[in-house]
């Protein structure tokens, strides 16, 4: 085998993973449209609208259960924590607040949203568990997360 | 061919994945996110490949040991370069996997956000693309695909500045952090010299043209120095540079076809392409930057009392124009079979000067003329000079002709490989 078919190889998986979130990003944001405009959707939870899958029937979303973390370093713990996704409806209909679960506990994050140096990743109204240690650690959320933790 | 350059690679590999498990401070870590730590690693080991590459181009007289001869790293180049930027693809896209089902943290590996960190990544892996893909799916003529691998640079500095920003569990550990930058500062450094050093104070020698010749498709051009003589090994070659109003001023790799005891230089040039057609406008008078000496093609063939056989194809024949000459004046050497091989007798332009080495009479010189006799294999070799296994061969010619040759002796009448020593006329391959 050449280095060019290697290569090769390499840049066709790169095309059709990106060529399929591409599209789903492009079916997610039709689905956003209709929800908007349908509005006895917005009445179970504003958050649910700002997250990007929302519309999208949950059994085509790939469903991930993770380990938690635990405490002190991220170790993670043998028995997966019940992955609570989406949020359910916690407030009026009118609450426009963005809540995501990390390791069980509720998290508003809001502000987060225009400030947070990873850019607007936040998927509302879902566990984040994995996303959030895929590139932070514990320390981060026992210490700057706290401020948004839902008491 | 010596493997100490790869081997050395190896050890930079080796210590890189080692750093990364000792960044973790749970080995568990990798195992329970198993997409983010393949992002890791394919992103580090490709670094290290990646910059390793940047080494490999600067011309650099350490890498022409590491490999033997410039011919051969630049073969690595190639080999290192595509697997480098391979595992550069699989960076965002084990990135992209971990990140789903989030796709909008997974937008973030693909398309330019507000996130600057991200972004130089994105901008090197894009610029490094069309790099690439000009490199590998774009036929262009060399000096303008050369132009564009010029801009090979702007990658890099993307490349750094991402390491640089980035945050990650990588960021944090220190040994890991300075050993990538610091080999990634260092192939920078390789570049700058390359790209604006190497012109003015690389290894070059100033000439001028006392003779040019012109005998059918071949030009040969004799110098002598202006200030001081290059020394050099017999079957060596050097980066010429013509100071021609009519020529640019790019320099092409050409093998020395005089002997290391004459005072001037020669080159036997065979017309090509587009600056090897023009080449007959050079006159004797105009000035020649030289750069080198490099290869190490003759380097065996100089030192061993073994008895050897040199098959040069067409204008393959110029390294074996200096060692003949150099070694049957000066060398206590075995017996010398040199089969000159060309399409016709009105192409041996050198038979007449190749025939002179016969005055030693360890030297024996077959033309073989594939118009009349055929296309040479080793068969017929082995019939006319006897067993090769001891035998020292060296080839030089069309790439065809010296790899179906040397794949023969190799395999069926089982040659060391270290003992057939091979020059390729083209850095990108055959
Ligand atoms: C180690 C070595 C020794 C050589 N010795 C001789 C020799 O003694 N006599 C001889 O006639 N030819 C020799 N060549 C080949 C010579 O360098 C090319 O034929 C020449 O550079 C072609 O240039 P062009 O623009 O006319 O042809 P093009 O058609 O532009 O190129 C033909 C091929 O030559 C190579 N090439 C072109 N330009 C360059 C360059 N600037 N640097 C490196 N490679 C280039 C590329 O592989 C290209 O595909 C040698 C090549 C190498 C690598
Ligand atoms: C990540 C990939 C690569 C990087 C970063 C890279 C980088 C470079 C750099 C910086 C140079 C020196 C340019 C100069 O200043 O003169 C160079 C030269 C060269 N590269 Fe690459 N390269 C890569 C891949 C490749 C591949 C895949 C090939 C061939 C298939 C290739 C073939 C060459 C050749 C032939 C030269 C020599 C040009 C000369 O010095 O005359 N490179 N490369």
């Amino acid at each position: 085998m050449t280095i060019k078919t290697i290569t090769t190889i390499a840049l066709i998986n790169f095309a059709v993973v990106v060529g399929m979130i591409i599209g789903w990003s492009y079916a997610v944001k039709s689905n956003e449209i209709q929800v908007t405009v349908q509005p006895s959707a917005s009445a179970t939870t504003s958050a649910k609208s700002a997250n990007p899958f929302a519309g999208v029937p949950q059994d085509l979303l790939p469903q991930k259960i993770e380990p938690a973390p635990s405490g002190g370093g991220q170790k993670p713990v043998s028995k997966p924590l019940p992955t609570p996704a989406p949020v359910p409806a916690s407030g009026p209909a009118q609450d426009n607040r963005c809540i995501v679960t990390i390791q069980g506990k509720r998290y508003d994050v809001t502000q987060l949203r225009t400030t947070h140096s990873g850019g607007d990743i936040f998927a509302c109204g879902t566990d984040m568990t994995n996303t959030f240690f895929g590139q932070h650690n514990q320390s981060l959320l026992d210490t700057t997360m706290q401020q948004y933790l839902i008491p | 061919m010596k493997k100490t350059g790869w081997f050395i690679l190896f050890c930079a590999l080796f210590l890189t994945v080692n750093l990364w498990i000792l960044s973790k401070g749970d080995i568990g870590l990798i195992k329970t996110y198993p997409f983010k730590s393949l992002g890791q690693i394919t992103a580090l080991l490709g670094t290290v490949l990646i910059s390793f590459e940047f080494f490999l181009a600067a011309r650099l007289k350490f890498m022409e040991n590491w490999f033997g001869g410039l011919d051969k790293v630049y073969h690595a180049h190639r080999l290192v370069g595509g697997s480098g930027f391979a595992l550069i693809i699989y960076h965002p896209l084990f990135l992209i996997v971990n990140a789903l089902p989030n796709i909008k943290a997974a937008m973030n590996f693909v398309l330019p956000s507000s996130i600057l960190s991200y972004d130089y990544g994105i901008l090197a892996f894009y610029t490094m693309f069309v790099l690439i893909f000009l490199t590998f799916y774009v036929k262009l003529p060399y000096h303008i695909w050369k132009i564009s691998h010029i801009f090979m640079g702007v990658p890099l500095v993307f490349m750094l500045m991402h390491m640089l920003f980035i945050s990650s569990d990588i960021s944090n550990y220190m040994p890991l952090r300075y050993w990538i930058l610091g080999i990634s500062f260092l192939s920078l450094a390789a570049y700058i010299y390359k790209r604006f050093l190497y012109t003015r104070f690389g290894p070059r020698y100033e000439y001028i043209i006392t003779q040019v010749r012109q005998v059918e498709s071949v030009t040969e051009i004799v110098m002598k120095p202006v200030w001081k003589k290059l020394e050099y090994q017999a079957g060596q070659f050097a980066f010429i540079s013509f100071e021609n109003k009519w020529l640019s001023r790019e320099k092409h790799p050409f093998t020395i076809a005089s002997s290391p005891d004459d005072e001037t230089l020669r080159f036997a040039i065979k017309s090509l392409g587009d600056y090897t057609n023009k080449l007959e406008v050079v006159r004797a008078g105009d000035k020649v930057a030289v750069f080198g000496p490099y290869g190490q093609f003759g380097e065996k063939a100089n030192t061993t009392l073994k008895d050897q056989v040199w098959i040069a194809g067409g204008i393959g024949v110029t390294p074996f124009l200096s060692l003949a000459k150099y070694l049957s004046v000066r060398g206590n050497t075995g017996n010398i079979t040199v089969y000159y091989c060309v399409k016709n007798m009105n192409e041996a332009m050198y038979a007449e000067e190749l025939s002179r080495a016969t005055a030693n009479p360890k030297f024996k010189i077959l033309n073989f003329c594939s118009d009349v006799d055929g296309r040479i294999n080793a068969e017929t070799i082995v019939k006319q000079s006897g067993d090769p296994k001891d035998k020292l061969i060296l080839l030089c010619g069309p790439g065809g002709m010296t790899s179906a040759l040397s794949q023969d002796f190799e395999n069926r009448y089982h040659v060391p490989r270290r003992n057939i020593i091979f020059e390729e006329f083209s850095f990108l391959g055959t």
